[in-house]
């Protein structure tokens, strides 16, 4: 029998060859051939290995083997189409990208990297221009509101990026790529494992000229121009050792680099618009973790990280006192995060821990400053079984957490998440989460030396979200998710002149998110197919007045679509592997007052990949098409997205 | 969305240029029709199916012709002021960053350049940029007057000087200390050159360490600072009508200065406003409010005697106000 709560059992007997620092683990060699069943342990929602079937809310999973197959090279192209994920794409290559969860902005859609927090404490974002999926395993996506769990920013979901291990026996790879606009790509990778020790390196360097072809409309003519100063030349470097002494410790260790240096060439306001500002990023992280599995019902682990981030903008343009102007800044971030999972009964467990950080700025932007978080979490897992009843099954999800800042006041962020099994074959599990979650202001609101407030306040947000998922024979299988959610946010932080014309950000404005996400995955052939269908539909609207009278009280928040739609189909035969995926997404206002709005547009991209055995190789082939048919559209208002894109890569595995 | 109307032809009326914010592309040009008294928002649009740009900076008018300076499209587009209709477009080139205009004469326009530190010439004929002037940090604000452009180099706050350029030779010819952040410049109808110079602001987060705005009065003939004139808070620009009566905008209130005696002869309205035009026949006093800068802004009409004639709602932050007579 399935019963989730035997799963608990048998997803803990599973962790003993996991390690927590990696929550979840790698899973078993990967193929698409593969039936996602709800069986799929996930970790993101509850802290601890769960299987899917069972957590209190939605959570999209992809594989390595999907982020393989699917065209394009960065992590953000890995996530595209996913119901109540969108992201907000400033152009081509390596250019930014930043996320938006459930109408949530970017600054409150949490990043995690294994488990830990990636959101930079300056800006509250993660630039996805900058990560590739070449190091990750695999990308959970769990929607709600997570501050229980998480801490800060997690108010509309988490995206927890799930990074690769050593790998049995000896591995070693190289692949190359060539694209469109002068796109090269080149990764390096070696791994190996042996009784108690493993290790995995992998270096990759991606670099363009990015002077993609794009259509300018003034409102009256339409002419074809050429993107300058977009190019890119990003190297990223990642090792990781695995050290497990005796049987019930595990330990690792593991470095990412990242140096890029982009264009950023700004807004195209005209035919002769050329932005010639420059972006230079730095970046490294050392991360390490012990598990100790001291019986089978408490496993305690520690995990530490520090990471140093060096940025640079410069814009030659610009003169400012006769000098030209040149931003850098220096984030250090080092945390420390002890906790314990512990397992009382089949149907009690759960997870309580510490997170302590200390953060700190320096820049010419902002003043300096430094942050101290002292958080405390619990959560927990009720399984209350009712075999005479329908439904058979009641998990309770109560999770409290508090954090505290040196700098600004903190918050207590409770959640209750519930999940009911209704039916076990076919599958019908029903879910819902009643929670608050909050967001720290960042340094860039607190301490920016032209306007920074020190007396902000967080941003708070109530969330409540209710839904099913269900699964079924069908001629192979056919998966059903839906959500509706509904998101209260308030005390947002917005930038407002003030007196003589400085402006600066206060506590003020308040938001309504709603939605439905809808999904249907549908896999046969013995998972040599799987279509996909999925569709949100949003309403997010500015709920307050600012000041009485107020005309922008009702209107819609910028750039969130009211719907998006995807369709994909991923087909393995033989030694291929072919994606073919179109997106849709509906029109977005660009101003406050949504007199003015973005088309709606929609793009279609294919790849497919070949593999050829040879003697004790494996070489493969891949070819990708991005847009195929030519669409011209803007994510964001005047930053133009490439026309038609190819890329090629040939790659060798041992 | 409701859709702009066109206009119908009329001698005289106000064009309000909105600004738009920066980056989003969403200036416009409203119009305010003194002989219908009504009001036509978005009318470059409407006419000409055309956005406008990314923040329009000023509008000067010569005749029938408008230029409108768009800052961030690195473009003066030109109206026809009897139909509206968009007759050409001027790029000031790539990088450039236009703010202020100053027509010589039919055919020649200087333009401030905010990050060039420079003036440029622009042929207004065969559209396009002939050559440029080296000036101070930052220049804003330009004004003619005796055969010279007077320039004033804002510095982004940090500025002190005046840039006095001699048109014969299309050069500097003298370099005016004013006083802190000058910006806007106008001519009175006595002939002298005020130079708003709208304070400076030090470490934005202390108040105390600001510097009040000064009305520099520069006399043409020998290119020197005559007087000099305390307003107080920080004033950005000021407007004069043909009475000599001038009238800025600085915080907290509205003063009236007697452009013959150079002297504020005291407060013409309370409130804080973003721009002053005057309109020469009626003398009436046009008052810009941009409220939060992201939905429409407010023009509110004084007549002379400081009461209110009438408001209304133009575009995205009401900047610069150009009369047609």
């Amino acid at each position: 029998m399935n019963s989730p709560s035997l799963l608990f059992g048998a997803g803990l007997l599973l962790s003993c060859f996991r390690v927590y620092a990696a929550p979840g683990g790698e899973l078993p060699p990967d193929s698409l051939h593969r039936s996602y069943t709800l069986n799929e342990i996930v970790v993101t929602a509850t802290r601890a290995d769960a299987p899917e079937a069972a957590v209190p809310s939605n959570v999209s999973t992809i594989s390595r083997a999907t982020l393989e197959a699917k065209p394009g090279s960065l992590l953000a192209a890995g996530l595209a189409g996913i119901p109540g994920v969108s992201f907000r794409t400033y152009g081509s290559g390596a250019s930014l990208q930043t996320v938006s969860i459930r109408g949530m902005s970017p600054d409150q859609s949490l990043v995690l990297l294994d488990g830990q927090r990636y959101n930079s404490y300056q800006n509250g974002l993660v630039d996805f221009g900058l990560l590739s999926s070449s190091n990750v395993d695999r990308i959970e996506v769990v929607r709600g509101g997570y501050s229980a769990l998480y801490g800060s920013d997690a108010m509309g979901g988490v995206i927890n990026i799930i990074t690769r291990r050593p790998p049995e026996g000896f591995t070693a790879g190289a692949s190359t790529s060539i694209g469109s606009n002068s796109l090269t790509a080149n990764e390096l990778s070696i791994g190996a494992s042996t009784g108690s020790l493993g290790i995995r390196a992998m270096l990759r360097r991606e670099q363009g000229r990015g002077d993609y072809a794009f259509l300018f409309n003034d409102g009256r003519t339409t002419t074809e121009l050429t993107r300058t100063g977009e190019d890119f030349n990003v190297l990223t470097a990642d090792a990781r050792v695995e050290f497990d002494p005796a049987p019930p410790v595990k330990s690792f260790v593991s470095y990412s680099f990242t140096d890029a240096d982009r264009g950023s060439p700004g807004v195209v306001t005209d035919v002769s618009s050329q932005g010639r500002a420059r972006l230079g990023d730095r970046m490294g992280t050392l991360r390490g973790g012990i598990d100790w599995m001291m019986d089978d019902r408490l496993t305690l682990s520690v995990k530490a990280s520090g990471q140093y981030s060096y940025e640079t903008y410069t814009d030659p343009g610009v003169l400012i006192h006769g000098e030209i102007e040149n931003s850098y800044y220096m984030n250090r971030v080092f945390a420390f995060t002890p906790e314990a999972h512990f397992t009382l009964s089949p149907g009690f467990g759960g997870n309580a821990g510490l997170e302590l950080a200390r953060a700190g700025i320096e820049s010419n932007d902002i003043n300096p400053a430094t942050r101290i978080q002292r958080s405390f979490f619990v959560t927990t897992r009720h399984v209350i079984t009712l075999p005479w009843l329908i439904p058979h099954e009641m998990i309770l999800y109560p999770s409290i957490r508090y954090d505290s800042f040196s700098d600004v006041t903190g918050d207590v962020s409770p959640r209750l998440g519930l999940n009911l099994g209704v039916l076990e074959s076919p599958l019908l599990r029903l879910r819902a989460s009643y929670g608050r979650s909050f967001r720290a202001p960042v340094f860039n609101d607190l301490y920016w030396k032209t306007g920074g407030n020190p007396s902000l306040r967080p941003e708070r947000a109530t969330a409540f979200d209710a839904g099913l998922v269900a699964e079924l024979p069908l001629a192979g299988t056919l998966r059903i998710d839906a959500s509706y959610f509904v998101i209260d946010a308030s005390d947002r932080i917005v930038w407002i002149p003030g007196p003589g014309g400085l402006w600066s950000p206060v506590n003020i404005t308040a938001v309504r998110s709603r939605g439905v996400e809808t999904e249907a995955v549908w896999t046969g052939f013995s998972g040599a197919l799987t279509l996909t269908v999925n569709s949100t539909w949003s309403d997010v609207r500015k709920t307050s007045a600012d000041y009485p009278g107020d005309p922008t009280q009702g209107k819609h928040l910028i750039y969130t679509p009211g719907q998006t739609a995807f369709l994909s189909a991923i087909c393995s035969l033989g030694g291929a592997d072919l994606v073919l995926q179109h997106s849709w997404v509906s029109y977005r206002y660009t101003t406050e007052f949504n007199d003015r709005y973005l088309p709606g547009y929609r793009v279609t991209s294919a790849a497919i990949r070949y593999w050829v055995p040879l003697g004790s190789f494996k070489a493969w082939v891949k070819g990708e098409v991005n847009n195929i048919f030519n669409t011209s559209y803007q994510v964001i208002a005047l930053y133009p997205m490439p026309l038609r894109e190819f890329r090629a890569t040939l790659g060798v595995e041992l | 969305m409701v859709a702009p109307e066109i206009p119908v032809p009329s001698a005289k009326g106000v064009y309000v240029v909105n600004e738009g914010n920066f980056g989003r592309a969403n200036a416009s040009l409203s119009y305010y029709d003194l002989e219908s008294f009504r009001v036509y928002n978005d009318v470059f649009g409407a006419v000409n199916g055309k956005n406008l740009g990314d923040v329009a900076s000023s509008m000067s008018i010569r005749g029938d012709e408008g230029y409108i300076v768009v800052n961030n499209s690195q473009k003066i587009e030109v109206i026809d002021l009897r139909t509206n209709v968009n007759t050409r477009t001027i790029p000031t080139g790539a990088g450039s960053s236009p703010r202020q205009m100053a027509l010589v004469n039919d055919s020649l326009a200087l333009v401030t350049d905010l990050y060039a530190n420079a003036v440029l010439k622009v042929n207004l004929r065969a559209a396009g940029v002939v050559g440029s002037i080296p000036v101070g940090d930052n220049p804003e604000g330009i004004a003619i007057a005796s055969g010279k452009a007077y320039v004033a180099n804002s510095g982004f706050g940090a500025g002190t000087t005046v840039s006095v350029i001699s048109l014969a030779t299309m050069s500097v010819a003298k370099t005016v200390i004013a006083s802190d952040n000058p910006n806007g410049v106008q001519l009175t109808p006595g002939g002298m050159i005020y130079v708003v110079c709208a304070g400076s602001y030090g470490d934005f987060s202390n108040p105390d360490d600001d510097t009040p705005a000064r009305l520099i009065v520069i006399d043409p003939g020998s290119d020197s600072v005559v007087d000099t004139v305390l307003i107080g808070g920080h004033a950005m620009n000021i407007a004069i009508g043909s009475d000599g009566i001038g009238y800025v905008a600085t915080t907290g209130e509205v003063l009236r200065v007697d452009t013959r005696t150079h002297r504020v002869t005291g407060t013409f309205t309370k409130g804080t406003y973003y721009s002053v035009g005057v309109e020469a026949s009626s003398g009436d006093v046009y008052l810009s409010d941009p409220k939060t800068y992201v939905q429409p802004g407010t023009v509110s009409v004084f007549a002379p005697n400081g009461q209110l004639r009438t408001q209304f709602d133009p575009g995205l932050i009401p900047g610069s106000f150009a009369f047609k007579r």
